[in-house]
């Protein structure tokens, strides 16, 4: 089994007919056609410089370009997880707390993935290297970036709570234990959710990506099986990293909640 | 001029033999340039209810979170003076503000029980310190306290439903009951009955008389008739400095300052 080559012509058929799409929902006054031909264009523009990057990664095949290029994705992914909070933390917090939660567990989960259970040679081959890290950090953001917004926004709503608890003298890590529990749950909740509907609701896009490129079925549930595992563990881990860290920064040595750390919520 | 500088008030209550709860002295606090308590002096005693009046912005509350340290959580605050808690100094770098904190419970102006049962929002903190142990005498501790807050006939049928099922009045009673649970020496309020409707208010203060026989309570009020009624001593602010300090029936009848005078009668503040 081999794969169908695509051509640019054959793409340009999808393209029109989601100018359609635009079209018809302009007709519709929903007044969002704009916004979907404008996305579908970044999405163009992006993947096809994201495939000369690749191949010119696979090409060289040298260790330095693959960490570059895996730290160039950490700063991205960094940068999303503050974009999307409500409050940040002051001082780059959120950033700092973020990127490295991120570093610790995607980089780690990649690495050991890599050079213990399936080991390419060498272990940084970028076409096994640079996918995995790119699944692993998409998803740690995507956990990260919901598990701090949920911490520090919940903090700020019960503010009063967590004070009077302070008042009864709970130490911190007390005081905020039932937050910091919601907050690492809404972190985990969409893996743990897509690993329940996995292969029954969804067919999950890495297997059949994977199926489609002509790759046995079970050889791809296989890898499918690994890699959402490993996307657990670089979530959870990124999660909880994130939380801890997060959490302490809202207190201080004098067992102070410092809400003033955090900057005014974004209207 | 009655201003006390040695933080006792003038009074001419010659029963008043009682012990030193918190004593303070020359008590000052900025935030940042602004100063908004200058050099107070105040012994607050023990088992009594020590009321502190005075317009918005006065530095009440200031210093009744200076009392546990809750005050410093605005950065650029500066605190100077002492503050000491039978014999101990609060703002010492070596004191356990956990410790601290578990001797000085705190009510606040809006009541607001934890998302727990009713049960849980007293039993959690004794348990955590360890002053409880079997169940029973958990059971037995829950019901003293509620009992304590004369709320427990009014929820001992439904003790594990949500604490935020109750009312607004009976959560303020929660919250107290919560906080005396953990058998602290002082209970601070501020304005505790000030989001109360007035049947409330009049539970509430009928308590603080019961709870001065335990405890010693500081509150801030707005309230002059509330000061009035529950209040054995009370301090009036004036742009963060203590203007006058009595006990509270010589502060109600014939005020030595003019300015407590007016503040009192109405016709300032």
């Amino acid at each position: 089994m081999g794969v169908i080559e695509l051509s640019w012509w054959q793409l340009a058929l999808a393209a029109l007919m989601v100018v359609m799409l635009a079209g018809c929902t302009a007709a519709l006054r929903l007044g969002m056609s704009r916004s979907l031909l404008i996305a579908a264009l970044r999405t163009v523009i992006q993947l096809a410089l994201v495939g000369l990057v690749l191949e010119a990664l696979f090409a060289a095949e040298r260790l330095v370009w693959v960490v570059l290029m895996a730290l160039a994705m950490l700063l991205i992914a960094g940068r999303e997880v503050m974009a999307r909070q409500q409050r940040r933390l002051l001082g780059g917090w959120t950033f700092g707390i973020g990127t490295l939660s991120m570093f610790l567990s995607s980089f780690t989960v990649a690495v050991l993935t890599l050079t213990v259970v399936i080991g390419p040679e060498p272990w940084y081959r970028p076409q096994y290297a640079i996918p995995l890290l790119g699944m692993l950090l998409g998803n740690t953001m995507t956990g990260v970036a919901l598990a701090l917004d949920r911490l520090t926004d919940t903090a700020c709503r019960q503010r009063g709570v967590i004070e009077n608890r302070l008042m009864l003298g709970e130490p911190w890590q007390v005081a905020i234990g039932d937050i910091r529990r919601e907050a690492m749950r809404s972190g985990l909740m969409p893996m743990i959710n897509a690993m329940a509907a996995a292969g029954v609701v969804s067919l999950p896009g890495m297997m059949t990506g994977q199926i489609l490129a002509g790759t046995a079925p079970g050889l791809a549930v296989k890898y499918q099986i690994l890699i959402m595992f490993a996307i657990t563990l670089g979530t959870g881990f990124g999660t909880l990293a994130a939380v801890t860290v997060g959490s302490r920064r809202l207190f201080d040595g004098r067992e102070r909640l410092r809400l003033d750390r955090l900057s005014a919520p974004r209207s | 001029m009655s201003r006390s500088q040695t933080g006792q008030p003038v009074t001419r209550n010659q029963d008043a033999n009682h012990e030193l709860s918190i004593r303070v002295r020359d008590l000052s606090l900025w935030y940042g340039e602004s100063q908004a308590l200058k050099s107070l002096n105040i012994d607050l005693y023990q088992k009594n209810v020590t009321a502190l009046i005075g317009p918005s912005g006065c530095g009440k509350s200031t210093f009744l979170r200076c009392l546990n340290r809750m005050n410093d959580l605005i950065p650029g605050v500066r605190i100077e003076g002492l503050v000491e808690m039978d014999g101990r100094d609060v703002n010492a770098r070596k004191m356990d503000e956990v410790a601290l904190r578990r001797r000085v419970g705190m009510v606040f102006q809006k009541p607001n029980p934890f998302p727990k049962s009713i049960y849980e929002n007293i039993a959690y903190a004794p348990r955590m310190h360890d002053l409880v142990g079997r169940k029973a005498e958990q059971d037995e501790l829950v019901e003293r306290a509620l009992r304590d807050a004369g709320l427990w006939e009014e929820v001992k049928d439904k003790l594990h439903q949500p604490g935020t099922s109750l009312s607004g009045g009976q959560q303020q009673r929660l919250c107290i009951a919560r906080a005396i649970a953990v058998q602290p020496d002082v209970i601070l309020m501020d304005e505790p009955t000030s989001a109360l409707d007035p049947i409330s208010t009049a539970t509430i203060e009928d308590l603080m008389d019961k709870l001065k026989k335990q405890f010693t309570i500081v509150t801030v009020t707005h309230n002059m008739q509330q000061a009035a009624r529950v209040a054995d001593y009370t301090a009036f602010f004036h742009l963060g400095e203590i203007i006058e300090y009595n006990d509270t029936k010589t502060m109600f009848s014939t005020p030595a300052t003019k300015k407590a005078e007016d503040y009192i009668t109405g016709r300032y503040g």
